[in-house]
């Protein structure tokens, strides 16, 4: 059989199409609009990635969550316990997304996914931290205690949430007697954990650092209504 | 025109020149039926889609940067096309997670006897192909059958350049396995 016979005619029907009109070429602005499109996605999905991390770095330094990595194994687990798991969910996504938008171009899929994903945490990172740095989250804080910033309000006023279930106490010394001091706890949430709590030390605490009428962060187990055995303490600093 | 380059001819058919688009056609149509051929049946109809690759190419004609190599850019778009045929078929996919385009890899070199070597294995790639899986079957087919640089081949199948290097030394390996066994058979 004649080759030229088995060849299939593409040619002539793709043309055909063409000359009717079946089938256009998009104009360069399209493309150029895909580009802006994914480009513009690019820089949104990054500044999220960013904010979402400082914010992350931001709640848990507000808090004193960060004390608890100071305060053992138990303390330990009970940061990883108050842990904004949701923050670190919704930047997972985000950087699964910066890394997606990234192999569309050529710089991205030239490179391992193990190298973009390593440049794209670096970035995120330095960014979060110097984020947390300057005074935007604070801003942002402030806005959210004033009722001024909605949608995320709610996140921002999340970090001054109660935590007593999980043995944490945020409250101001009244006084000092021995290794236990009292402390009023009020997580403005006006329930059960509310009022004055008797705080034992734990042993070799320096009792030094407690100061009447200063701020203190305490985790450790309740022995009964009011009095709570402590495994960790630390001064709370500015308005905390 | 028929001395034209891929991409002069690109460039005419940005413009609105078909008759330019047309050439094109005769130059791709026989080696695109080829690169299908090596990974789908007659059944699948290769001919309609080598048809439906073309028509993606005049309908994206001027997303095509002439800077750079038109081949590489037309059979990206043919890669899509058959990966996607690929799927319909098995309904699953056809190449699922590849750790390869996780880390770096070392490209691997080759003397100056490269060229004489890729014309020498080029018979034995295609008696040995059909049972290779599609991961190793296409890059083969690319660098020896269509004769495409790995920097080519980077660009068509959108994974790093140490990926290409390592799946192509894979291929070969597992070509010269499935060789043996059918020397063993016979």
């Amino acid at each position: 059989m004649n080759t030229m016979q088995n060849k299939p005619d593409i040619k002539e029907k793709v043309l055909t199409k063409i000359g009717h009109g079946d089938v256009r070429k998009r104009p360069r602005a399209y493309f150029m609009a895909q580009v802006v499109v994914v480009v513009a996605f690019l820089i949104v999905a990054l500044g999220l990635l960013v904010f979402v991390l400082s914010f992350a770095i931001f709640s848990v330094h507000e808090s004193g969550e960060q004390f608890l990595l100071g305060f053992g194994g138990r303390g330990i687990l009970t940061f990883f316990a108050l842990f904004p798991w949701v923050m670190a969910i919704i930047d997972v996504a985000l950087f699964v997304l910066v890394e997606w938008l990234l192999r569309r171009f050529k710089f991205g899929y030239r490179i391992p996914v193990l190298r973009a994903v390593f440049g794209i945490l670096v970035f995120a990172v330095l960014g979060g931290i110097i984020v947390s740095l300057t005074p935007f989250q604070a801003t942002l804080l402030r806005m959210a205690k004033q009722n001024k910033l909605p949608f995320i309000g709610e996140w921002y006023e999340s970090i001054y949430a109660s935590h007593s279930d999980q043995g944490v106490f945020r409250g101001t010394v009244d006084s000092i007697q021995g290794n236990e001091f009292v402390i009023s706890h009020d997580d403005n949430d006006r329930d059960a954990d509310d009022g004055a709590w008797t705080v034992t030390a734990p042993a070799g605490f320096d009792m030094s650092t407690i100061v009447v009428g200063e701020r203190v962060y305490v985790a450790g187990a309740p022995v009964r209504q009011g009095v709570l055995q402590a495994y960790g303490i630390q001064q709370l600093s500015g308005d905390m | 025109m028929n001395e034209s380059t891929d991409e002069e001819l690109a460039i005419l058919v940005q413009g609105n020149n078909d008759v330019a688009f047309g050439v094109l056609i005769e130059r791709y149509q026989g080696r695109l039926l080829r690169y299908g051929k090596k990974f789908l049946s007659d059944d699948d109809h290769i001919e309609d889609i080598v048809q439906e690759v073309f028509i993606k190419t005049y309908q994206n004609i001027r997303g095509f940067d002439t800077d750079r190599k038109f081949s590489p850019w037309i059979y990206r778009i043919a890669h899509n096309a058959f990966v996607n045929a690929l799927r319909k078929k098995h309904r699953e996919p056809v190449i699922s997670v590849d750790f390869d385009i996780f880390t770096d890899h070392p490209q691997e070199h080759y003397d100056p006897a490269e060229e004489e070597d890729r014309k020498a294995i080029r018979a034995v790639v295609e008696s040995g192909l059909a049972a290779l899986p599609p991961i190793y079957k296409e890059i083969l087919v690319l660098y020896y059958i269509e004769e495409m640089s790995y920097q080519e081949i980077v660009d068509i199948l959108h994974v790093p350049l140490g990926t290409v290097s390592v799946r192509l030394r894979r291929g070969r390996e597992a070509l010269k396995k499935t060789i043996r066994e059918q020397g063993n058979h016979e």
